[in-house]
């Protein structure tokens, strides 16, 4: 290494004073012959001497309302929600459960709501299904119940039919017993 | 507990953040007073704008309030506001790159502002103030960061090595070699200046 680049490496510890007594000496006999080295010390110094005296600038008249407005809104936004998020959100909880519990137990006994699938099949349904409202019915359902009555229609006059067969052949054989043999 | 400086009777900053953390407000305001234009100087110079640095520095007494509770005494208050405002002040320069990679015409030195510095200088002095520190803040602000941090510190800021060491968690041995290499450039950079001001006697 170069007695310059010896130097360069050892400015800021020159300058600042942190060299031991013999490299000091060292590199000032090095200054005293080379002026490149003279002029970068010169110039070193001029920069710490302009960093440390650069104009300096204040804080605008505002800045503490400023960050105080800025303090005041977030506390305001924290006290949204507490601190201690755990307690609520407990209660929350313990309180649907206690809400969704007692809604299901209430329905449990009434036939078709909120009962298990398998004790749903056991009980008679109020209304058959041609019976059920089928205003929210897609077309092909509504489709599907009109065929069910119109069959159950049928059937219901064929056994009037019968019945009616029935009662007309019973009066006939009446007839016929009551009138006397030639 | 040192209650307080050596060298007159006011309060350190660590027994006014101890304070904070029970709660004293008046202690936070106290800290901000001591800070706000110190801090501000530093972010400004390492920014180069002083809008942007008034941010940061709004920021970082923000992030103090919210978190003072991750403030340990084992540091010195002035050095963890220090951490806080440049990780902020790097940040910001992180995020103007970013900006500048995606934008063609943007340009960082048509955002910067100077304050004419106040005194008793005549017109021709201020103007040549105001042109030598323009010239030293354009300089500045083509150091890398690395060096642009530890020669704030240290020179502008009159931090030791040990105080920089601590503030940007790097080794001692790093700081030095960083403050001797970032002087070195700048001289470079500054030449010209420099050398008209000796010939100009």
């Amino acid at each position: 290494m170069s007695e310059c680049d010896k130097l360069r490496d050892r400015l800021s510890d020159y300058v600042d004073g942190e060299l031991s007594a013999g490299l000091k000496e060292e590199l000032e006999i090095h200054l005293q012959v080379c002026t490149d080295c003279q002029e970068t010390l010169h110039r070193y110094r001029a920069v710490c001497y302009s960093l440390k005296t650069l104009p300096s600038i204040t804080t605008s008249p505002d800045f503490e309302r400023q960050l105080h407005l800025r303090i005041q809104r977030m506390s305001q936004q924290n006290s949204w929600y507490p601190r201690d998020w755990k307690i609520p959100a407990a209660a929350f909880v313990a309180l649907f459960v206690i809400v969704v519990g007692s809604l299901y137990y209430f329905n449990f006994f009434e036939p078709g709501i909120g009962m298990p699938q398998s004790q749903k099949s056991n009980v008679t349904p109020l209304l058959t299904p041609s019976q059920v409202s089928t205003e929210n019915e897609t077309p092909m359902e509504t489709v599907a119940s009109e065929e069910k009555a119109a069959s159950e229609t049928d059937a219901l006059t064929d056994s009037v039919t019968k019945a009616v067969d029935k009662q007309i052949k019973e009066n006939i054989q009446l007839v016929n017993d009551k009138t006397p043999t030639p | 507990m040192k209650q307080k400086d050596k060298h007159n009777d006011r309060v350190t900053d660590e027994v006014l953040i101890a304070r904070f953390q029970q709660g004293d407000v008046q202690a936070f305001e106290e800290l901000v007073r001591r800070y706000k234009d110190q801090l501000l100087n530093f972010v400004f110079r390492f920014v180069g704008n002083r809008v942007d640095a008034e941010d940061i520095v709004q920021e970082t007494f923000f992030r103090v309030f919210k978190n003072k509770h991750y403030y340990k005494e084992i540091a010195k208050f002035s050095t963890w506001v220090y951490t806080i405002a440049g990780n902020l002040a790097k940040t910001e320069l992180r995020r103007r790159k970013r900006r500048k990679f995606f934008s063609v015409s943007n340009s960082i030195n048509d955002e910067k502002d100077f304050d004419l510095p106040s005194g008793d200088l005549s017109p021709d002095q201020q103007v040549d103030g105001n042109i030598k520190e323009k010239i030293i803040q354009e300089a500045i602000d083509r150091l890398p960061t690395k060096f642009r941090e530890v020669i704030l510190l240290r020179d502008q800021q009159g931090f030791s090595y040990e105080e920089i060491s601590q503030i940007l968690r790097i080794p001692l041995g790093t700081v030095k070699s960083r403050v001797n290499r970032g002087r070195l450039k700048l001289q470079e950079e500054l030449k010209y200046l420099f050398e008209s001001e000796t010939s100009n006697g």
